[in-house]
């Protein structure tokens, strides 16, 4: 047996031919590739990306004897020296116990997928988070927002929300997936909130993802798995963020252009019933205010084009000189989101 | 980030250990023996993490069936391992 | 006619809640008959089956699904492993779990104890007078020994297969078969070994091997005509592999090998070591190949292998047979049902069947695995009782069940590692320490003798 690194464009071809059968693809954004050799025969791959692990895959005749363990050590390992010690998986349900033997705990399951981490625990790192930023035990709502940049749309809807329960927190996604990066979206969102009462700004740690980032790694199905991602990450919302930091009301803006948005606040509806608001987007001349509306007119027409849509302290953030750098490579890059 | 090492495997009859810096000591245990041995295992590596004088720290060992003397040399390497990276 | 649709099959079946309905497990891990059958039957919405299949395979995994829908309620079976067998042990059943012998089975569907409704009959070749074999066909599987009772005795009889074709080797007769269903694969042949067949380069299995035949020795076991069983196991592969040389280097010619048929046996029938190879199921592609080839290589039904009322099964002439176990107890009562922890692994198969009728039956297993003592107080479940078991070969070890004082004096001189079974405990628990008692979850079913008598319960894991 042999644990060898994937590294040359050969080798990661044989990978995906290997992955084909079991209906896996392998992703662009894979940063680790391991595979197992017997007598120079691929018997098993597992990679990752960043902190998930993806396209794990034993040979269907060595299933069950014992493979899968030492390459997984391996890939587990070698995060570790990379300082990358919480680990993530979304699996089939009835892969649930192969990643549980492997110290994986269950974070939410859905019919069709389940959502392991191992290396962190979801309750204690919630609980932790709400004692750090004193929210109160009280009822109260929420919004989750990418806020890439952060737009008078998204003010428009924590006003909103603020109004309807007096209390709010406002979930910021912490995965650096986005054009601006995390630390400058939080960083404008707390200037902008700053005299606003009731509200508290918090990340939204590393449970929940942006729905436009859902890995899909799946090539089977591409519709329905990413639909499944949305479950989980509503299930994740629902069965843990509401219960520990008492959230009885997630507002969300109303989604006019993307029908994947579209698909999954209808998602968002079926698992939180009336639980779920949606409120209408503000419109300024006609037009509803969206960031990625901000983006494509930062990256035609400049910082001043944007003006109307932001708040003062998006404008200064652009204006700054990280800001200038930001506009400058979003001018540059092709980049979706 | 906290100082953190591990040691060891995930494969039958090995163990992987991960020790975190922490607040306080604390020792977990999983193990595919469960009930049968967990309690043993716990106190094994109470008392190996007593002897080695390491402190604040917490031990994550993930047990596969590993025997005593495997258990120990596991975690003596990480112990070690960890008082190396005293700067880190 | 033969139905080439699955539903229309089914739209001719006599369907019902309740009902039993039966499958084989001669295509092992590489079956595509039970989950699509079982699928369809689910699909349209039938409550309470009851399902009994010779063998469940980690492949079944449609068994799950039946088990959580309320499909199925009740299961009986000689053997279960992967994802039905961990739903048991967790979940357990809304019915109940009986666990069979090979001969167990044969028995209780012949005498009518355990009535099959349907028999869904994976057949790997079909002719036009709806005759079966399982040499033919682009899928073969050997040996269809575990379906002939089901194709004889059940009420509705279906084969499934994949090819249709004029055969030269019958195995399941035409005049018993109701209906034909041509599908496009019944399942993957590689499937069929997968798991087995590796004689194992484990240092410790071998040295287990190399005991078992040191004890065969010192016994003067291996005479001319003797008859031999061993399974597929690492261990079981090796020594079969070392009784061929020493068969071959003494000049002796044993009588017939009998059971799960491999290579190894293949071998020994082709050099002439043996003079037959009694085949209830293959294990390998070479055996399937002997089959179609050699004449000495007999295929044989569950029922003329080791049904206890058939007094001329093959196994009631054996001499020595090779066996596994997950734990053995201070009795000798051995458990290949569930290990330690209450977690379904396998079940009888041939095991408590060949253990009664052979004249000398060896255990072989490794001492300490993954921490755990083989030798326990009491064993979890038992599927075969001590009464039957002789000696207990590990790798640091031998140790004979005190009733066979004959085998016991003919080992008296030789230096052969022979301890009681209580000081074989203390050398294992010497390194693993003694073992907390496991607690038992609900009973989830039985283990039934041969016979057809309750030999113990199987409980469910407490989580």
């Amino acid at each position: 047996m042999d644990i060898k690194d994937v590294v040359l464009e050969e080798e990661k071809q044989e990978i995906r031919r290997f992955l084909k059968r079991f209906h896996l693809t392998y992703e662009d954004d894979i940063d680790i590739t391991l595979a197992l050799y017997e007598d120079d025969a691929l018997i098993a791959t597992a990679s990752s990306a960043a902190n998930i692990i993806k396209s794990v895959a034993v040979h269907p005749a060595y299933q069950g004897r014992g493979y899968l363990n030492p390459l997984m050590s391996a890939l587990i390992k070698r995060l570790h020296e990379k300082g990358v010690r919480h680990l993530f998986v979304y699996t089939l349900p009835e892969h649930v116990d192969l990643f549980k033997h492997l110290g994986f705990t269950s974070i939410v399951e859905s019919m069709n997928m389940s959502f392991l981490e191992r290396g962190g625990d979801i309750r204690a790192t919630l609980v932790s988070m709400r004692d750090e930023y004193g929210v109160s035990r009280r009822a109260k709502g929420s919004v989750v927002i990418n806020a890439n940049p952060l737009t008078k749309g998204h003010l428009h809807l924590i006003d909103t929300a603020l109004e309807d329960c007096g209390e709010l927190l406002v979930f910021v996604v912490s995965e650096d997936r986005s054009f601006f990066p995390f630390e400058e979206r939080f960083a404008i969102i707390e200037k902008a909130l700053a005299d606003r009462e009731g509200v508290t700004v918090l990340p939204s740690g590393d449970y929940l993802i942006s729905f436009a980032t859902f890995p899909k790694y799946f090539s089977k199905q591409e519709k329905n798995i990413q639909k499944d991602h949305a479950v989980i990450d509503v299930l994740t919302f629902k069965q843990h963020y509401m219960d520990i930091f008492n959230i009885n009301v997630r507002y969300v803006g109303e989604e006019p252009y993307s029908p994947m948005t579209k698909t999954y606040n209808a998602t968002m509806k079926h698992y939180l019933g009336s639980k779920l608001r949606i409120i209408e987007r503000k419109t300024l001349e006609a037009t509803p205010i969206s960031a990625s509306t901000v983006r494509k007119l930062l990256k035609k027409n400049g910082v001043e084009a944007v003006r109307k849509y932001v708040p003062e302290a998006t404008y200064r953030y652009l204006k700054s000189e990280s800001g200038r750098r930001a506009v400058e490579a979003l001018k540059s890059h092709d980049a979706r989101h | 980030m906290a100082r953190s090492v591990v040691s060891g495997s995930l494969e039958s009859s090995d163990c992987l250990i991960t020790l975190t810096e922490a607040g306080e000591t604390s020792v977990q245990v999983d193990t595919i023996v469960h009930e049968a041995f967990q309690r043993h295992l716990e106190s094994l590596i109470r008392e190996t993490l007593k002897q080695s004088g390491v402190k604040n720290i917490k031990v994550h060992c993930q047990d596969q069936g590993a025997l005593d003397y495997t258990i120990k040399a596991r975690l003596e390497a990480a112990l070690a391992r960890y008082e190396e990276n005293d700067d880190g | 006619m033969v139905e080439k649709d699955l539903e229309r099959l089914l739209d001719a079946l006599p369907l019902e809640d309740g009902m039993r309905i039966s499958f084989h497990h001669h295509l092992r891990n590489g079956d595509d008959v039970l989950n699509p059958v079982l699928k369809a039957i689910m699909d349209r919405g039938y409550k309470h089956l009851h399902l009994k299949a010779s063998a469940l395979f980690p492949v079944h995994k449609q068994v799950v699904k039946a088990l959580k829908s309320g499909c199925v309620t009740d299961i009986t079976t000689n053997y279960v492993s992967g994802p039905v067998a961990d739903h048991l042990s967790k979940e357990g059943l809304e019915g109940s779990l009986t666990m069979q012998t090979h001969g167990g089975r044969a028995r209780s569907i012949i005498e009518g104890g355990s009535p099959i409704d349907i028999a869904f009959i994976a057949a790997p070749a079909v002719d036009e007078s709806y005759n079966a074999s399982g040499v033919e066909g682009k899928n073969p599987c050997g040996s269809l020994g575990y379906a002939i009772e089901d194709a004889q005795h059940a009420a509705v009889k279906v084969l499934v297969t994949d090819t249709l074709t004029t055969i030269e080797h019958v195995q399941i007769e035409g005049r018993h078969i109701d209906h034909v269903l041509k599908v496009d694969s019944i399942g993957d042949t590689s499937g069929i070994e997968s798991g087995t067949l590796a004689i194992s380069s484990d240092p410790i299995k071998l040295k287990i091997a190399r005991e078992a035949m040191r004890l065969l020795k010192a016994l003067d076991a291996i005479q001319e005509g003797v008859s031999f069983q061993s399974g597929a196991g690492g261990v079981s592969l090796a020594v079969t592999a070392m009784f061929n040389d020493y068969l071959k280097t003494h000049g002796l010619k044993a009588s017939f090998y009998s059971g799960g048929i491999t290579a190894g046996h293949v071998e020994a029938l082709e050099e002439g070591l043996v003079g037959r190879l009694y085949d209830v199921q293959c294990f390998d592609k070479r055996a399937i190949a002997s089959l179609k080839q050699n004449e000495a290589h007999i295929p044989i039904s569950a029922s003329d292998y080791a049904n206890p009322s058939n007094a001329s099964r093959v196994i009631g002439d054996l001499d020595i047979v090779l066996l596994g176990a997950s734990e053995v107890d201070l009795d000798f009562n051995v458990n290949v049902t569930s290990d330690s922890y209450l977690n379904l692994i396998g079940g009888s198969g041939g095991h408590s069947d060949t253990a009664e009728d052979s004249r000398l039956t060896i255990v072989v297993a490794p001492l300490i695995k993954a921490r755990t003592p083989l030798i326990q107080d009491r064993v979890q479940t038992i599927t075969t009782p001590g009464a039957h078991v002789d000696c207990v070969v590990s790798e640091r070890g031998i140790a004979v069940n005190p009733a066979r004082r004959d085998l016991i004096r003919s080992l008296e001189k030789t230096s052969l590692p022979i301890m009681s079974i209580e000081e074989m405990q203390a050398l294992a628990h010497h390194y693993t320490k003694r073992p907390a008692a496991v607690k038992k979850g609900d009973v989830i079913g039985i283990v039934e003798s041969r016979s057809g008598g309750r030999l113990d319960t199987i409980h469910k894991k407490v989580v």
